[in-house]
């Protein structure tokens, strides 16, 4: 057998993170396209918070950083569905409270009891066979919600206020969605990293936005940006010994670049952007 | 179309060129985690084992981590040696690779108390290296009984030249006429201990550990209230502290190597750990006036 899938660690590396190439870019697609691209990245902030706070009082960093950014997501969601002129403001508090938070719980804690290396930047030998396990059955639910509610999801993402008044279970929809993220977040941790989450969630949908021509190629041609990505990064990190999470990511940047001329290339230059940016100059004259 | 078929051809050319065929595949299969571990479990190994040493010489294996590569080694290994507290990633290492049943040995477990502190340099003291030693030799022969008696055989001459070590640092302690040493990282507190002597170091257990000037102001009293006359560096870590020190208080600086690695000049001129320690013990004869 290849060296790379020789071991059961690396199996689990291998499995985990193919699941997290599927579910993040379809988590992500979402986001990205209501301009909430950098959610994960403050999830990953409160997340770290939960790791932190979970060290202090002996849970498992996964557990408490699940705790964490569901709590977190639902107030953000809450927050920017009432505030939505300064959603951006509020969610930036939320990033700083996040990591305040985790800077003072660490700084209490005396003993140590977390990896800080491996929580911030993922660590493929922490992966353990319950940790699969969690992140499978997330990744099965984060399928099902997006298949079940692919339409109602749809018109939300592109058009919030007709979605309500077409009577739309809106705040519900959210609401799963923001959950959904927020789990996602604290689970890909095992990967990548805190701080490279968000990553997965959105270089993968900005490359599939210059080549895809629809909203459903979007998110099928995302995934296959991730998936690609994980497997080059996994492999290259393995065989170069670099740090997996940061190989990850670079190589979906590089796939970015390339995707940019590729997608220049063809025709239907940056299609769904368009439709979105026409949204948003509607979603702010409303607002107005 | 196109760009998936070029992605999986560089895909294909990655795995396949780096995949490497085992040729020594009927030895014993050991892991170490460093130098002295490495060294011991050479020593007893011999021919019948081929022993991968994890933390490069010249790394620091307080700071060091596995990359998945090192975990498929330890994975593949049949055993793994390793000193304790020195490896904080050992545990988790071996959990990672719990499906494997590798044999692990921790050569210095129960050793480490020191003066009411955990200090895990006990390969340093040749009285607990000869412990680690035993321990390892026992881990040979459960890994692999058939090679048993050649293993004790191995072991039985190294643990003769550890024995030599010992004598001489029995013989120091009969006749030093100085008590303390001073060295740059508290690394040979084990070594003080089992033969009557007293380290004092500029710096904490950690090499990392920066000396305050209070410390240093500290030393500089003891300096001239024991008349020391010698100050040791170590070859790892930054010598700067100790020389400042010495500079200070006119006193002459030696080598003391806590082992942790060997130099790249250790590696040109052949050294092993007797020969490094020889050369630690002739040092320490010079500084405690020994007659």
């Amino acid at each position: 057998m290849l060296e790379i899938f020789e071991m059961e660690f690396m199996q689990r590396a291998w499995i985990a993170g193919m699941i997290m190439a599927v579910i993040c870019p379809l988590i992500g697609s979402f986001l990205v396209l209501r301009r909430q691209s950098l959610i994960g990245d403050g999830l990953g902030h409160i997340a770290f918070a939960g790791v932190a706070a979970g060290a202090l009082g002996g849970y498992s960093p996964v557990i408490s950083a699940a705790v964490a950014t569901v709590l977190g997501a639902l107030a953000i969601e809450r927050v920017r569905s009432r505030l939505a002129a300064s959603a951006e403001m509020i969610l930036a508090i939320f990033f700083y409270c996040g990591m305040g938070l985790a800077v003072v719980f660490t700084s209490i804690n005396k003993e140590g009891g977390f990896n800080l290396g491996s929580i911030l930047f993922g660590s493929l030998m922490t992966v353990s066979g319950s940790d699969l396990l969690i992140v499978a059955v997330l990744g099965l639910c984060t399928i099902l919600f997006v298949a079940l509610y692919y339409r109602p999801l749809q018109y939300l993402t592109f058009d919030e206020v007709s979605a309500r008044v077409a009577g739309l279970p809106v705040d519900k929809l959210n609401m799963l969605l923001a959950v959904l993220t927020a789990l996602t977040v604290a689970l890909s941790m095992r990967i990548v990293g805190l701080l490279l989450v968000s990553a997965m969630m959105v270089i993968p949908v900005a490359c599939a936005l210059q080549t895809a021509k629809s909203f459903a190629s979007t998110i099928l041609q995302s995934i296959f940006y991730g998936l690609v990505s994980v497997v080059l990064g996994l492999v290259i990190s393995y065989y170069a010994n670099l740090a997996p999470g940061g190989t990850i990511v670079l190589t979906e940047t590089a796939l970015f670049i390339g995707s940019i001329f590729f997608g220049r290339k063809k025709t239907g230059l940056q299609k769904p952007q368009q439709h979105h940016c026409h949204i948003c100059e509607e979603e702010k004259a409303n607002e107005g | 179309m196109k760009k998936i078929f070029w992605l999986l051809v560089l895909l294909a050319l990655l795995v396949g060129g780096c995949t490497d065929n085992n040729t020594e595949q009927d030895k014993l299969q050991v892991t170490a985690s460093f130098y002295p571990m490495a060294e011991f479990a050479r020593a007893i190994g011999g021919e019948r084992a081929q022993v991968t040493m994890l933390v490069p010489d010249g790394a620091e294996p307080h700071d060091w981590e596995p990359s998945p590569r090192d975990l498929t080694k330890i994975g593949r290994s049949q055993l793994f040696v390793y000193n304790g507290l020195v490896e904080p990633w050992a545990e988790q290492a071996l959990q990672a690779v719990a499906e494997r049943k590798v044999l692990a040995v921790q050569a210095g477990r129960g050793l480490y108390e020191n003066g009411g502190k955990q200090d895990p340099h006990v390969w340093i003291s040749p009285k607990k290296a000869m412990i680690e030693v035993e321990r390892i030799t026992d881990a040979f022969c459960e890994a692999d009984a058939a090679n048993a008696a050649y293993y004790q055989e191995n072991s039985r001459k190294y643990l003769a030249q550890l024995q030599e070590l010992d004598r001489q640092m029995q013989e120091i302690a009969a006749a030093a006429q100085k008590r303390v040493f001073i060295t740059s990282h508290a690394a040979f507190g084990h070594l003080a201990a089992d033969y009557g002597l007293r380290q004092l170091a500029v710096s904490g257990l950690s090499p990392q550990a920066e000396p305050t000037p209070a410390d240093l102001q500290r030393l500089a009293g003891i300096v001239k209230r024991e008349q020391v006359d010698y100050i040791f560096f170590e070859t790892l870590s930054d010598p700067r502290i100790a020389k400042v020190l010495a500079k200070e208080t006119g006193v002459q600086t030696a080598v003391l190597d806590p082992l942790e690695g060997l130099s790249e000049e250790g590696r040109k001129e052949n050294l092993d750990y007797i020969k490094i320690m020889q050369r630690n013990i002739d040092n320490l004869k010079l500084a405690l006036a020994v007659q």
